[in-house]
């Protein structure tokens, strides 16, 4: 790509599916995900990497996919909120934002179930205020935030109390 | 909204990347994790002709850390401060800056060359390479310079650096036996660009009197500023006895800053005193720790 061109052709890998495609340069990761993919659980709120509503994550970091050019993604991974759910169902924390009432119009939600999942892979037993730093990038406009935060120290308790189960058997 | 239409290329190399810088000239920027330009784009305050990721570009990636240098290629993410101990051990100052920049998600992709070439002039990263008197490494098809940190930074969002140059690295010079470092700031919200950010570095002999004292205030001006402090009261002095309020007052009254919708001048002014207090005796209480392990060891 030493010539400059108004499309690229990419090759992403999106929750383990390798797609190869066309785009147009300006296009967001965002609208790659939902236009070009019908990947449409990643959501775009701010489109100014403000609201955290379109968080992805790219090679395993957390990403706003409104701030990333989908033309910069060739050979890359990345997750998203459909990419949480496994074979056994919910990821634990979307089960937690369930049972805790995480959420109400769901709007913000993927980007805070793709945060909370990343943080919990490097920080497998959170402060309540390691939480909220990690999750400070996404605005919710209904929960007032507490219930999301008491979803994510459950998820991480659960997630403990599994990986123990794993190990002990 | 959405970016402008524009066309992208990813060089492959330094040389494949100087051409185009060359070639395009003030058409065209160069993006690295694009926390700064993407917004710009979609919010289409910026119109390049052409994109240059610079992403491809090997040798872009590279982080040294010598004894008295670190050496960060422009394409190394902020969130290495947070998750490289070496760096952070060698560099306290953008160890504690780091987590006030963004989030998690913008550090993640968001380079440390990148925000210093953006020239936000309340972002963390200027004021840390101010301080710091960091060196920038720069290269164009008509050959390489170095630019040091008080001659990069021109203005708001702008800096001396020509269109068809690109930095190559930052230099920065690792933590001095005997200095501490402290670096504070306020802001409306967690991750928000500051009102006003300050650094200060403070050197202590032996014996606890204050050898060296430098500040460095972002968000007061349309760059970051720096005031050497070394020929004020503070110097021979111990850090608890010295007037540290007054020197801070005498150096805001060269401030000259600007109202806008997020705080008054009045109000900056009066965060900057309350600030430059606070990391001058936080700079103090870490240079005397560093200098009681040394002695321990």
């Amino acid at each position: 790509m030493n010539t400059p061109s108004k499309r690229t052709q990419i090759s992403i890998t999106v929750n383990g599916k390798t797609y190869s495609r066309d785009v147009e340069a300006r296009r967001t990761l965002a609208d790659f995900l939902r236009e070009d993919l019908g990947l449409t659980g990643t959501h775009i709120g701010c489109e100014h990497g403000a609201c955290g509503a379109c968080t992805v994550t790219v090679d395993g970091m957390l990403a706003r996919s409104c701030l990333t050019l989908a033309s910069q993604m060739d050979g890359c991974e990345i997750r998203t909120v459909e990419g949480l759910s496994g074979p056994n169902g919910l990821h634990p924390i979307q089960a937690a934002f369930k049972e805790h009432h995480a959420l109400q119009c769901g709007y913000c939600t993927p980007g805070f179930l793709v945060t909370a999942a990343a943080m919990l892979e490097e920080t497998q037993d959170p402060t309540e205020g390691q939480v909220r730093d990690w999750l400070s990038g996404n605005i919710c406009r209904c929960t007032g935030y507490q219930f999301i935060v008491d979803a994510v120290l459950s998820a991480a308790e659960t997630m403990r109390s599994e990986t123990e189960e794993r190990d002990a058997s | 909204m959405k970016p402008p239409v524009f066309e992208f290329a990813a060089p492959d190399s330094l040389e494949h990347c100087l051409d185009l810088l060359e070639r395009y000239g003030d058409e065209a920027k160069p993006i690295a994790g694009g926390q700064s330009l993407m917004p710009l784009l979609n919010l289409r305050m910026a119109a390049p002709a052409v994109v240059i990721d610079i992403a491809r570009v090997p040798d872009f990636h590279a982080l040294r850390i010598e004894d008295r240098t670190v050496r960060v290629g422009p394409m190394v993410r902020q969130r290495v401060m947070e998750t490289n101990t070496d760096l952070r051990a060698r560099v306290p100052l953008l160890a504690e800056a780091v987590g006030l920049i963004g989030h998690v998600a913008t550090r993640s992709r968001g380079t440390i060359v990148g925000s210093m070439c953006h020239a936000d002039p309340a972002a963390e990263l200027p004021v840390c390479a101010t301080l710091l008197g960091a060196e920038f490494a720069v290269a164009s098809k008509g050959g390489t310079r170095t630019i040091d940190a008080d001659s990069f930074f021109l203005d708001a969002l702008m800096t001396t650096l020509e269109p068809e140059e690109i930095v190559t690295g930052v230099h920065l010079p690792t933590a001095m036996p005997g200095v501490g470092y402290a670096f504070d700031e306020v802001s409306r919200r967690r991750g928000d660009f500051a009102l006003v950010a300050v650094a200060a570095a403070v050197g202590l002999s032996d014996d606890g009197l204050v050898t060296s004292a430098d500040i460095a205030i972002g968000g007061a001006s349309g760059r970051p500023e720096r005031f050497p402090l070394t020929e004020t009261a503070l110097s021979g002095r111990r850090i608890e006895e010295a007037p540290l309020r007054e020197i801070a007052r005498e150096v805001c009254d060269r401030l000259e800053p600007e109202s806008d919708l997020h705080a008054s001048a009045d109000y900056r002014r009066r965060i900057s005193e309350e600030l430059m207090t606070r990391v001058l005796a936080d700079a103090a209480s870490r240079a005397r720790k560093d200098l009681t392990r040394e002695h321990a060891l």
